[in-house]
């Protein structure tokens, strides 16, 4: 596989028993983009996203992230990526703070960090609060507070969005700018709300019931077919 | 290896934050608190109490009583190590971070049995204690005269790695089922199984089935038997059995359950 990725996936494919999930996708992420991947409900991106983070242990040898294989590299692919998956889970028990001290713990990650991650994701004045308190919004803003914890080049991040009111998806999509645009991050988020899609991604990929239909820069998709809403109508419709 | 005992220590550190605002963490720590302050009080303030204590003062302590309470604390609390993360979906978060897989299973295993470890030498202790406070208390008891350290110390240490099949076996139980119910019940079930039978066959004159001896939950009663024989050799069929049915029991479970996806 080519080095100029960030992500490469080559014919992955996935199956749920009988039912087949993933159909033979090629990803193709470059660096310092926000790479939207977008789909309906139940087209295969969460489970992507758990391929890509060797949740599911499936076809790990044709995934490669950071020109690493992710059968052989794993631990030291996760050393540069941080994850938020599906509905983001915590240890209700505990607070915002406690939660990302037991993951910095476990990870070695200076504790400092805590207290900066916080302050982005704009929880430091509930950080106290017990989680199990906390708003749907609250809780998805712990969840990226997580995957930025380490800092890493690499964000995974699934339907972000979910829960956040106005204000938090405004947030969101300016700390995601900033952080493509001034750290250099590169960005992978799923989502099936065009509108936040289309302003903050600079390349897409669609996929619908399993299959890639489209990948490329958003001026490409665009340019084939006038709007992201309409080429995503256009690929993710069954023909009457 | 010094990276992975670093890993070790963040895993173990991580547990502690993790399990130490529970109500179940602290009961284990503080059971034996509870158990030596009662028997304590009631031995000071009991004046039944007297006469043979020299032969029977680890029956007056409870120990064999407290070595039943024990397993049921175990089978709580090593259920309660995994069901934290069953309980909040938390294994898809541990496992998406640059921590080897087995080093997240052994360090949630090793936390679990030092915890039962201190649980049981602080009840020793406690025991110890007791002793010291009883001679000068009650000096009509007899106690300033004994020497029961070691006596107590190696049956307690024997009958704690007696146990680790039987922690192995409920961590691996506590892994496997989401449930905490399930995990209990089957903990319980063990429990009761093994002392139904070890009461059949230590009846006087009834020299029924053998191999009661056999039951995992029955390997640390089995150990709780040199108690006071003066035997203090920790080699013993029942200590080999509780860490070899332990080593077993977790490699097996290990390597098998490994490739399994986190969905």
């Amino acid at each position: 596989m080519s080095t100029n990725y960030i992500i490469e996936t080559k014919d992955v494919s996935f199956s749920y028993g009988h039912q087949s999930v993933l159909r033979e996708i090629n990803l193709q992420v470059p660096s310092s983009t926000i790479f939207g991947f977008l789909g309906p409900n139940g087209a295969g991106k969460s489970t992507t996203i758990k391929m890509l983070l060797g949740l599911i242990r499936d076809a790990q040898d044709r995934i490669s992230i950071f020109g690493k294989s992710l059968l052989k590299h794993r631990i030291a692919i996760l050393r540069q990526v941080g994850a938020l998956i599906d509905e983001p889970t915590f240890y209700d028990h505990l607070s915002a703070r406690e939660n990302l001290t037991v993951l910095a713990t476990l990870v070695g990650v200076d504790h400092h960090r805590i207290d900066e991650t916080l302050q982005l994701v704009g929880l430091d004045a509930d950080n106290r609060k017990k989680v199990k308190t906390y708003s749907v919004g609250m809780k998805q803003r712990l969840g990226l507070a997580i995957a930025l914890l380490s800092d890493p080049p690499l964000l995974i991040l699934d339907e972000p969005a979910n829960g956040l009111d106005p204000h938090g998806i405004i947030d969101l999509r300016k700390l995601l700018s900033t952080l493509q645009k001034e750290r250099g991050k590169t960005i992978f988020v799923s989502s099936h709300i065009l509108d936040e899609v289309e302003k903050i991604a600079t390349h897409i990929a669609i996929i619908y019931q399993g299959q890639i239909r489209f990948q490329g820069s958003k001026e490409e998709l665009t340019g084939q077919a006038g709007s992201l809403e309409e080429a995503y109508l256009m690929m993710t419709t069954e023909p009457v | 290896m010094k990276k992975t005992i670093a890993e070790l220590g963040h895993g173990l550190a991580a547990e502690l934050q993790k399990h130490r605002s529970t109500f179940i963490f602290w009961a284990t720590l503080l059971s034996p608190l509870v158990v030596a302050g009662i028997t304590f009080l009631l031995v000071v303030t009991d004046s039944n109490y007297h006469a043979d204590v020299p032969a029977r003062w680890h029956v007056l302590f409870n120990y064999k009583a407290y070595f039943h309470i024990f397993t049921l604390i175990l089978i709580l609390w090593v259920s309660q190590v995994n069901y934290l993360e069953h309980k909040n979906n938390t294994w898809k978060n541990i496992h998406v971070l640059p921590v080897p897989p087995w080093i997240i299973f052994f360090s949630k295993l090793l936390f679990a049995y030092l915890i039962l470890a201190f649980n049981i030498l602080l009840f020793y202790l406690l025991v110890l204690t007791s002793e010291v406070l009883l001679g000068q208390l009650r000096p009509e008891l007899g106690f300033q005269h004994g020497n029961y350290w070691l006596e107590a110390l190696i049956p307690t240490i024997k009958y704690l790695l007696a146990s680790s099949t039987v922690i192995a076996l409920m961590f691996v139980i506590s892994h496997y089922f989401k449930s905490l119910v399930v995990s209990i019940t089957l903990g319980l079930v063990g429990y009761v199984s093994a002392f139904a039978l070890f009461l059949l066959t230590s009846r006087a004159g009834y020299t029924g089935f053998p191999y009661a001896k056999l039951h995992p939950f029955n390997f640390s009663g089995h150990a709780f038997r040199s108690f006071g024989t003066g035997n203090h050799s920790l080699n013993m069929e029942s200590v080999y059995y509780g860490i070899l049915g332990a080593v077993v029991i977790l490699v097996g479970y290990y390597f098998a359950s490994r490739q399994k996806n986190i969905v």
